[in-house]
Protein backbone atom coordinates (compact mmCIF):
# COMPACT_ATOMS: atom_id res chain seq x y z
CA UNK A 1 0.00 0.00 0.00
CA UNK A 2 1.66 3.22 -1.13
CA UNK A 3 1.20 6.67 -2.66
CA UNK A 4 3.39 8.56 -5.11
CA UNK A 5 4.33 12.17 -4.38
CA UNK A 6 5.91 14.55 -6.88
CA UNK A 7 7.36 17.93 -5.97
CA UNK A 8 7.98 20.98 -8.14
CA UNK A 9 10.82 23.52 -8.31
CA UNK A 10 11.90 24.79 -4.85
CA UNK A 11 9.89 22.17 -2.95
CA UNK A 12 12.30 19.56 -4.34
CA UNK A 13 15.08 21.11 -2.31
CA UNK A 14 13.22 20.18 0.88
CA UNK A 15 13.74 16.46 0.27
CA UNK A 16 17.41 15.50 -0.13
CA UNK A 17 18.05 13.17 -3.04
CA UNK A 18 14.68 13.87 -4.69
CA UNK A 19 14.63 12.47 -8.24
CA UNK A 20 12.21 14.25 -10.63
CA UNK A 21 11.87 11.21 -12.90
CA UNK A 22 10.80 8.97 -10.00
CA UNK A 23 9.10 11.19 -7.42
CA UNK A 24 8.68 9.72 -3.95
CA UNK A 25 6.94 6.51 -3.00
CA UNK A 26 5.54 6.71 0.53
CA UNK A 27 3.77 3.96 2.48
CA UNK A 28 0.02 4.45 2.80
CA UNK A 29 -0.92 3.55 6.36
CA UNK A 30 -4.60 4.35 6.61
CA UNK A 31 -6.56 7.59 6.46
CA UNK A 32 -4.47 10.72 5.92
CA UNK A 33 -5.01 14.08 4.23
CA UNK A 34 -2.87 15.92 1.69
CA UNK A 35 -1.88 18.21 4.55
CA UNK A 36 -0.62 15.19 6.53
CA UNK A 37 1.49 14.15 3.54
CA UNK A 38 2.98 17.65 3.15
CA UNK A 39 3.78 17.82 6.88
CA UNK A 40 5.31 14.34 6.92
CA UNK A 41 7.72 15.51 4.19
CA UNK A 42 8.52 18.72 6.08
CA UNK A 43 7.34 20.94 3.23
CA UNK A 44 6.90 24.64 4.11
CA UNK A 45 3.11 24.98 3.91
CA UNK A 46 3.26 28.70 3.05
CA UNK A 47 5.14 27.83 -0.17
CA UNK A 48 2.58 25.29 -1.45
CA UNK A 49 0.33 27.08 -3.95
CA UNK A 50 -1.19 24.16 -5.84
CA UNK A 51 -2.00 20.67 -4.64
CA UNK A 52 -3.00 18.03 -7.13
CA UNK A 53 -4.53 14.63 -6.44
CA UNK A 54 -4.45 12.27 -9.43
CA UNK A 55 -4.00 15.21 -11.83
CA UNK A 56 -6.84 17.32 -10.44
CA UNK A 57 -6.72 20.31 -8.14
CA UNK A 58 -7.58 19.42 -4.52
CA UNK A 59 -7.83 21.18 -1.14
CA UNK A 60 -5.21 20.29 1.45
CA UNK A 61 -7.80 18.62 3.68
CA UNK A 62 -8.70 16.07 0.96
CA UNK A 63 -8.18 12.46 2.01
CA UNK A 64 -5.57 10.36 0.24
CA UNK A 65 -6.15 6.71 -0.68
CA UNK A 66 -3.90 3.80 -1.58
CA UNK A 67 -2.23 4.20 -5.03
CA UNK A 68 -3.04 7.92 -5.26
CA UNK A 69 -0.71 10.34 -7.05
CA UNK A 70 -0.07 13.55 -5.13
CA UNK A 71 1.75 16.63 -6.43
CA UNK A 72 2.75 19.85 -4.66
CA UNK A 73 3.67 23.05 -6.53
CA UNK A 74 4.93 26.44 -5.32
CA UNK A 75 4.25 29.73 -7.15
CA UNK A 76 6.59 30.36 -10.06
CA UNK A 77 6.84 33.80 -11.61
CA UNK A 78 9.88 33.84 -13.92
CA UNK A 79 9.74 34.80 -17.56
CA UNK B 1 -8.66 35.95 -59.22
CA UNK B 2 -7.38 38.71 -61.50
CA UNK B 3 -5.15 37.55 -64.37
CA UNK B 4 -2.51 40.03 -63.19
CA UNK B 5 -1.64 37.68 -60.32
CA UNK B 6 -1.14 34.61 -62.50
CA UNK B 7 2.65 35.08 -62.92
CA UNK B 8 3.05 34.89 -59.14
CA UNK B 9 1.09 31.67 -58.67
CA UNK B 10 2.46 28.13 -58.55
CA UNK B 11 0.55 24.89 -58.43
CA UNK B 12 2.05 22.97 -55.52
CA UNK B 13 1.87 19.20 -55.46
CA UNK B 14 3.21 16.64 -53.06
CA UNK B 15 2.71 18.81 -49.97
CA UNK B 16 0.00 17.47 -47.69
CA UNK B 17 -3.29 16.38 -49.21
CA UNK B 18 -3.93 17.28 -52.85
CA UNK B 19 -2.53 20.12 -54.92
CA UNK B 20 -3.08 23.79 -54.23
CA UNK B 21 -2.06 27.22 -55.49
CA UNK B 22 0.63 29.18 -53.72
CA UNK B 23 1.58 32.81 -54.25
CA UNK B 24 5.07 34.17 -53.77
CA UNK B 25 6.18 37.25 -51.83
CA UNK B 26 6.15 39.68 -54.84
CA UNK B 27 2.67 38.39 -55.65
CA UNK B 28 1.45 39.36 -52.21
CA UNK B 29 2.61 42.93 -52.86
CA UNK B 30 0.81 42.90 -56.20
CA UNK B 31 -2.37 41.47 -54.63
CA UNK B 32 -2.29 44.06 -51.85
CA UNK B 33 -2.03 46.84 -54.44
CA UNK B 34 -4.84 45.37 -56.54
CA UNK B 35 -7.11 44.90 -53.54
CA UNK B 36 -6.21 48.21 -51.93
CA UNK B 37 -5.27 46.38 -48.73
CA UNK B 38 -2.22 46.01 -46.56
CA UNK B 39 -0.26 42.78 -46.94
CA UNK B 40 -1.78 40.81 -44.01
CA UNK B 41 -5.45 41.37 -44.94
CA UNK B 42 -4.58 40.79 -48.60
CA UNK B 43 -3.09 37.41 -47.66
CA UNK B 44 -6.24 36.59 -45.66
CA UNK B 45 -8.30 37.45 -48.74
CA UNK B 46 -6.16 35.16 -50.93
CA UNK B 47 -6.46 32.32 -48.41
CA UNK B 48 -10.24 32.60 -48.50
CA UNK B 49 -9.91 31.71 -52.21
CA UNK B 50 -7.65 28.83 -51.15
CA UNK B 51 -4.49 30.52 -52.45
CA UNK B 52 -1.71 30.03 -49.91
CA UNK B 53 1.01 32.63 -49.45
CA UNK B 54 4.09 30.49 -50.02
CA UNK B 55 5.57 31.64 -46.71
CA UNK B 56 2.73 29.78 -44.95
CA UNK B 57 2.51 26.80 -47.30
CA UNK B 58 4.18 24.48 -44.77
CA UNK B 59 1.51 25.36 -42.20
CA UNK B 60 -0.97 23.69 -44.52
CA UNK B 61 -1.86 20.27 -43.17
CA UNK B 62 -1.99 21.59 -39.62
CA UNK B 63 -3.94 24.78 -40.33
CA UNK B 64 -6.79 25.09 -42.79
CA UNK B 65 -6.85 28.07 -45.17
CA UNK B 66 -9.67 29.55 -43.11
CA UNK B 67 -7.68 29.18 -39.88
CA UNK B 68 -4.59 30.70 -41.49
CA UNK B 69 -6.71 33.65 -42.66
CA UNK B 70 -8.13 34.06 -39.16
CA UNK B 71 -4.62 34.29 -37.70
CA UNK B 72 -3.68 36.97 -40.25
CA UNK B 73 -6.64 39.03 -39.08
CA UNK B 74 -5.73 38.68 -35.40
CA UNK B 75 -3.60 40.76 -33.04
CA UNK B 76 -1.73 39.24 -30.11
CA UNK B 77 -0.49 41.47 -27.29
CA UNK B 78 2.80 40.05 -25.99
CA UNK B 79 3.42 41.50 -22.58
CA UNK B 80 7.09 41.10 -21.75
CA UNK B 81 9.75 40.71 -24.46
CA UNK B 82 12.44 38.84 -22.52
CA UNK B 83 12.99 35.08 -22.20
CA UNK B 84 9.46 34.01 -23.10
CA UNK B 85 8.31 37.04 -25.09
CA UNK B 86 11.09 37.06 -27.70
CA UNK B 87 10.38 33.47 -28.71
CA UNK B 88 6.60 33.94 -28.54
CA UNK B 89 6.85 37.02 -30.81
CA UNK B 90 9.03 35.18 -33.34
CA UNK B 91 6.79 32.09 -33.37
CA UNK B 92 3.55 34.05 -33.70
CA UNK B 93 5.02 36.14 -36.51
CA UNK B 94 6.17 33.01 -38.33
CA UNK B 95 2.89 31.12 -37.87
CA UNK B 96 1.04 34.08 -39.38
CA UNK B 97 -0.42 36.49 -36.84
CA UNK B 98 -1.26 39.69 -38.67
CA UNK B 99 -0.52 42.10 -35.84
CA UNK B 100 1.48 42.12 -32.62
CA UNK B 101 1.64 44.51 -29.69
CA UNK B 102 5.06 44.27 -28.02
CA UNK B 103 5.39 45.63 -24.51
CA UNK B 104 8.44 45.77 -22.24
CA UNK B 105 9.99 48.59 -20.20
CA UNK B 106 13.38 46.90 -19.72
CA UNK B 107 16.62 47.05 -21.65
CA UNK B 108 18.69 43.99 -22.61
CA UNK B 109 21.56 43.21 -20.26
CA UNK B 110 24.43 40.74 -20.27
CA UNK B 111 22.69 38.23 -17.99
CA UNK B 112 19.95 37.87 -20.65
CA UNK B 113 22.39 36.50 -23.25
CA UNK B 114 21.97 32.88 -22.07
CA UNK B 115 18.32 32.64 -23.08
CA UNK B 116 16.61 35.67 -24.60
CA UNK B 117 16.24 35.15 -28.35
CA UNK B 118 16.74 38.77 -29.46
CA UNK B 119 19.36 39.68 -26.85
CA UNK B 120 22.54 40.14 -28.86
CA UNK B 121 25.88 41.61 -27.77
CA UNK B 122 25.21 44.51 -30.13
CA UNK B 123 21.80 45.20 -28.56
CA UNK B 124 22.80 45.45 -24.89
CA UNK B 125 21.29 48.52 -23.26
CA UNK B 126 18.47 48.83 -25.79
CA UNK B 127 14.76 48.53 -25.00
CA UNK B 128 13.54 44.95 -25.44
CA UNK B 129 10.22 45.83 -27.11
CA UNK B 130 11.90 48.11 -29.66
CA UNK B 131 14.57 45.54 -30.52
CA UNK B 132 11.93 42.78 -30.81
CA UNK B 133 9.91 44.96 -33.20
CA UNK B 134 12.96 45.35 -35.47
CA UNK B 135 13.61 41.61 -35.42
CA UNK B 136 9.96 40.83 -36.20
CA UNK B 137 10.10 43.18 -39.17
CA UNK B 138 13.09 41.26 -40.51
CA UNK B 139 11.19 37.94 -40.16
CA UNK B 140 7.75 39.05 -41.34
CA UNK B 141 7.50 42.59 -42.68
CA UNK B 142 3.72 42.32 -43.12
CA UNK B 143 3.12 42.11 -39.35
CA UNK B 144 1.59 45.32 -37.99
CA UNK B 145 3.64 45.95 -34.85
CA UNK B 146 2.72 48.34 -32.06
CA UNK B 147 5.58 48.96 -29.64
CA UNK B 148 5.06 49.89 -26.01
CA UNK B 149 8.49 50.53 -24.45
CA UNK B 150 7.20 50.75 -20.89
CA UNK B 151 6.21 48.29 -18.18
CA UNK B 152 2.58 47.12 -18.17
CA UNK B 153 0.88 48.01 -14.89
CA UNK B 154 -2.64 48.03 -13.47
CA UNK B 155 -2.84 51.67 -14.62
CA UNK B 156 -1.87 51.32 -18.29
CA UNK B 157 -2.65 47.65 -19.10
CA UNK B 158 -6.13 48.19 -20.55
CA UNK B 159 -4.78 50.90 -22.85
CA UNK B 160 -1.92 48.66 -24.04
CA UNK B 161 -4.23 45.71 -24.71
CA UNK B 162 -6.73 47.70 -26.74
CA UNK B 163 -7.26 46.21 -30.20
CA UNK B 164 -5.83 42.81 -29.26
CA UNK B 165 -7.64 39.50 -29.74
CA UNK B 166 -5.49 37.57 -27.27
CA UNK B 167 -2.94 38.43 -24.57
CA UNK B 168 0.24 36.42 -24.00
CA UNK B 169 1.70 36.77 -20.53
CA UNK B 170 5.49 36.77 -20.80
CA UNK B 171 6.07 38.82 -17.65
CA UNK B 172 8.42 38.00 -14.81
CA UNK B 173 6.51 38.99 -11.69
CA UNK B 174 3.33 37.60 -10.20
CA UNK B 175 1.69 40.96 -9.30
CA UNK B 176 2.20 42.26 -12.86
CA UNK B 177 0.71 39.07 -14.29
CA UNK B 178 -2.38 39.41 -12.11
CA UNK B 179 -2.83 43.07 -13.14
CA UNK B 180 -2.55 42.30 -16.87
CA UNK B 181 -4.87 39.29 -16.58
CA UNK B 182 -7.47 41.47 -14.90
CA UNK B 183 -7.25 44.05 -17.71
CA UNK B 184 -7.41 41.31 -20.37
CA UNK B 185 -10.51 39.74 -18.87
CA UNK B 186 -12.18 43.13 -18.43
CA UNK B 187 -11.77 43.58 -22.20
CA UNK B 188 -13.20 40.09 -22.81
CA UNK B 189 -9.83 38.69 -23.96
CA UNK B 190 -8.29 35.27 -23.33
CA UNK B 191 -4.98 35.36 -21.46
CA UNK B 192 -2.17 32.86 -22.15
CA UNK B 193 -0.09 32.60 -19.01
CA UNK B 194 3.47 31.30 -18.96
CA UNK B 195 6.05 31.16 -16.18
CA UNK B 196 9.32 29.37 -15.59
CA UNK B 197 11.81 28.48 -12.86
CA UNK B 198 14.78 26.18 -13.25
CA UNK B 199 13.91 23.33 -15.60
CA UNK B 200 10.16 23.69 -15.10
CA UNK B 201 7.51 25.85 -16.68
CA UNK B 202 3.78 26.40 -16.48
CA UNK B 203 1.29 27.51 -19.10
CA UNK B 204 -2.44 28.06 -18.87
CA UNK B 205 -5.17 29.85 -20.79
CA UNK B 206 -7.53 31.82 -18.58
CA UNK B 207 -10.73 33.36 -19.89
CA UNK B 208 -13.17 36.00 -18.67
CA UNK B 209 -15.45 34.63 -15.97
CA UNK B 210 -13.00 31.93 -14.83
CA UNK B 211 -11.03 32.00 -11.56
CA UNK B 212 -7.92 32.46 -13.64
CA UNK B 213 -4.48 32.93 -12.14
CA UNK B 214 -5.94 33.51 -8.68
CA UNK B 215 -6.53 29.75 -8.56
CA UNK B 216 -2.80 29.25 -9.04
CA UNK B 217 -1.21 32.31 -7.44
CA UNK B 218 -3.84 33.38 -4.92
CA UNK B 219 -2.79 34.42 -1.43
CA UNK B 220 0.38 36.19 -0.38
CA UNK B 221 3.38 36.09 -2.75
CA UNK B 222 6.20 33.66 -1.91
CA UNK B 223 8.96 34.89 0.39
CA UNK B 224 11.58 34.17 -2.25
CA UNK B 225 10.96 33.87 -5.98
CA UNK B 226 11.58 30.28 -7.14
CA UNK B 227 13.32 31.48 -10.28
CA UNK B 228 15.84 33.48 -8.18
CA UNK B 229 16.95 30.31 -6.43
CA UNK B 230 16.73 27.92 -9.39
CA UNK B 231 17.82 30.25 -12.19
CA UNK B 232 16.41 30.53 -15.69
CA UNK B 233 18.54 28.31 -17.93
CA UNK B 234 18.78 28.39 -21.71
CA UNK B 235 16.20 25.92 -22.95
CA UNK B 236 13.35 26.34 -20.44
CA UNK B 237 11.99 29.65 -21.80
CA UNK B 238 12.36 28.47 -25.40
CA UNK B 239 10.40 25.29 -24.67
CA UNK B 240 7.70 27.00 -22.65
CA UNK B 241 7.34 29.81 -25.22
CA UNK B 242 6.64 27.15 -27.89
CA UNK B 243 3.84 25.84 -25.70
CA UNK B 244 2.42 29.34 -25.15
CA UNK B 245 2.50 30.17 -28.86
CA UNK B 246 0.85 26.84 -29.61
CA UNK B 247 -1.89 27.49 -27.06
CA UNK B 248 -2.45 30.99 -28.47
CA UNK B 249 -2.90 29.58 -31.99
CA UNK B 250 -5.23 26.87 -30.70
CA UNK B 251 -7.31 29.46 -28.86
CA UNK B 252 -7.47 31.81 -31.87
CA UNK B 253 -8.53 28.97 -34.15
CA UNK B 254 -11.09 27.60 -31.68
CA UNK B 255 -9.22 24.37 -31.10
CA UNK B 256 -8.36 24.69 -27.41
CA UNK B 257 -10.91 23.06 -25.12
CA UNK B 258 -12.54 25.43 -22.64
CA UNK B 259 -11.18 23.53 -19.65
CA UNK B 260 -9.08 25.18 -16.96
CA UNK B 261 -5.96 23.15 -17.69
CA UNK B 262 -2.56 24.03 -16.26
CA UNK B 263 0.24 22.59 -18.39
CA UNK B 264 3.33 21.63 -16.42
CA UNK B 265 6.49 21.23 -18.45
CA UNK B 266 9.30 19.48 -16.59
CA UNK B 267 12.51 19.25 -18.57
CA UNK B 268 14.24 17.43 -15.71
CA UNK B 269 12.15 14.29 -16.41
CA UNK B 270 11.52 15.39 -19.27
CA UNK B 271 7.76 15.47 -19.55
CA UNK B 272 4.61 17.50 -20.05
CA UNK B 273 1.43 16.96 -18.07
CA UNK B 274 -1.97 18.63 -18.10
CA UNK B 275 -3.38 19.35 -14.65
CA UNK B 276 -6.99 20.30 -14.16
CA UNK B 277 -7.57 23.28 -11.93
Amino acid sequence: MSITVTLSTTLRNQVPGYRPDQGLTLPWEGPQSLLDVAQALGLPLADIKITMLNGRWAELDTQVSDNDRVAFFPAVGGG
Amino acid sequence: MPCALRPYLTEETGLGAGSFLSINQPGIGAAAALLGLKAAPAMACLLRQNIWPRRFSRNRGVLTATEQARLLEARAAIIGCGGLGGYVAALLARVGLGALTLCDGDAFEESNLNRQLFCRESRLGRNKAEVTAEEIFSIASHVEVTVCPEAATAVNAAQILRGADIVVDCLDSIPARLAVEKAAHSLGLPFVHGSIAGEEGFAMITRPGERGLAAVYGGPPPSEAAEKRLGVPTVTPAALACLQAHLAVRELTGREPKAEALYHLDLSVPGLEALFI
